[in-house]
């Protein structure tokens, strides 16, 4: 993911909370995944206005120090890089 | 009524079996199956088109905050109906090809299909939902992997399915006649994966392998009335579409019973839940909480 792409979730897959759980479920058609909570904090700031670069910057200061933001931006990175090749993302 | 196909065993005995559920039943079974933690509804059927109340159901299922899949044969569905149904609130429709040309298609369905398939495609774009071509591969369809390709892409599909016959059921005892060769299995996974390279982003493509290649069993339903809960249109609620060819287990029916009674405590959906139903080899397996006993069926 270039640090200046700003990536959206596409409409037809969307956030929602396990009732049961109280975990994050990314739902779309005829599936779904369970969100560990960054991946689940990292979507919901997905929303088209925010690049990629300050979408890792805001997580790291909710998570902590730079070192950690450093291995964050990589994860988060490889995972939007997933979602996006799996047509669940869009990145402008 | 559905037609007889060559394929698979559709069930023929609809037209004998009632619609038991009002539309308010149906709305309170969607608000009782949120409560349990449900968080989509897939609307199948027989065909669910037969039904004038979809969009009302779409409608609750959207307030729900369900996502919603329509499963249709596409052939009783009009624009205007599907227009309704995406401005309710439906957020996917997934399309089964029997095959991609006509004569072959409609052989398969056994009845005029694919045109009608092929509009409802357009409708479904065109109402800015995402489509999902599911094709299922067996020895006939096996190389025909790169028309389907093909067809997906000019269909502008979100995501493409091919999906190999599971050998279960109905298509185990005609495995001679559905079973590809290893050699074509080979051969149209190399296909789909060099389009799902190229297509990457723009179309996602899942090649499904047939279980009977696979090394380890699915982990069917995942889970006896863990994750999945049927209702049937004639109102019964069951843990898997096939609970009903068990022998001697009494099913309950929503007209009778709330869901949440039926799923916690009825016989059926206690039947295999959890891991005290099972006998050895099961009992001391180590995949015993992954695959759940899958060969039970």
């Amino acid at each position: 993911m270039a640090p200046d792409a700003k990536p959206q979730l596409v409409p037809h897959a969307r956030l929602r909370p396990d009732r049961l759980t109280g975990e994050t479920l990314l739902l779309y058609s005829e599936a779904g995944l369970k969100l560990n909570p960054t991946a689940a904090a990292t979507l919901a700031l997905c929303e088209g206005t925010r690049t990629f670069a300050e979408i890792t910057q805001l997580l790291a200061r909710r998570y902590g120090c730079d070192a950690a933001a450093v291995a964050a931006a990589a994860d988060i990175g490889s995972f939007l890089d997933r979602l996006l090749a799996r047509g669940l993302i869009g990145a402008k | 009524m559905p037609a007889p196909s060559p394929r698979c065993s559709n069930p023929l005995d609809w037209t004998t079996r009632r619609d038991a559920l009002t539309t308010s039943d149906w709305l309170r079974v969607l608000r009782e199956a949120e409560a349990l933690g449900i968080v989509s509804v897939n609307l199948s059927g027989g065909e669910p088109f037969l039904r004038q109340d979809l969009d009302d159901i779409v409608r609750e299922a959207k307030r729900l905050d369900l996502f919603s899949t329509l499963i249709t044969s596409g052939l009783p569905c009009t624009g205007q109906r599907l227009g309704a149904l995406a401005e309710a609130g439906l957020d996917a429709v997934p399309l089964s090809l029997q095959d991609v040309t006509e004569a072959r298609c409609d052989r398969i369905a056994g009845t005029p299909s694919l045109r009608q398939k092929l509009a409802v495609a357009r409708w479904t774009k065109a109402f800015g939902l995402p489509l999902t071509l599911n094709i299922v591969l067996h020895r006939a369809t096996m190389p025909h992997v790169d028309a389907a390709i093909a067809l997906a892409e000019e269909l502008g599909a979100d995501r493409l399915e091919l999906a190999d016959t599971q050998y279960l059921g109905w298509a185990l005892p005609n495995r001679a006649t559905l079973m590809p060769s290893a050699q074509a299995i080979a051969a149209a996974r190399t296909l789909a994966q060099a389009a799902r390279d190229r297509l990457r982003g723009r179309m996602d493509i899942l090649f499904v392998l047939p279980d009977y290649l696979a090394d380890r069993l699915r982990p069917c339903m995942d889970g006896w009335g863990e994750r999945f809960i049927v209702v049937t249109p004639d109102g019964f609620a069951l843990p898997c579409h096939a609970a009903q060819v068990l022998p001697g287990v009494v099913w309950e029916k929503l007209t009778d019973k709330a869901l949440a009674d039926i799923g916690h405590h009825s016989v059926g959906f206690n039947l295999y839940r959890g891991t005290d139903w099972m006998r050895e080899p099961c009992r001391s397996c180590d995949r015993r909480a992954k695959d759940h006993g899958g060969c039970r069926c």
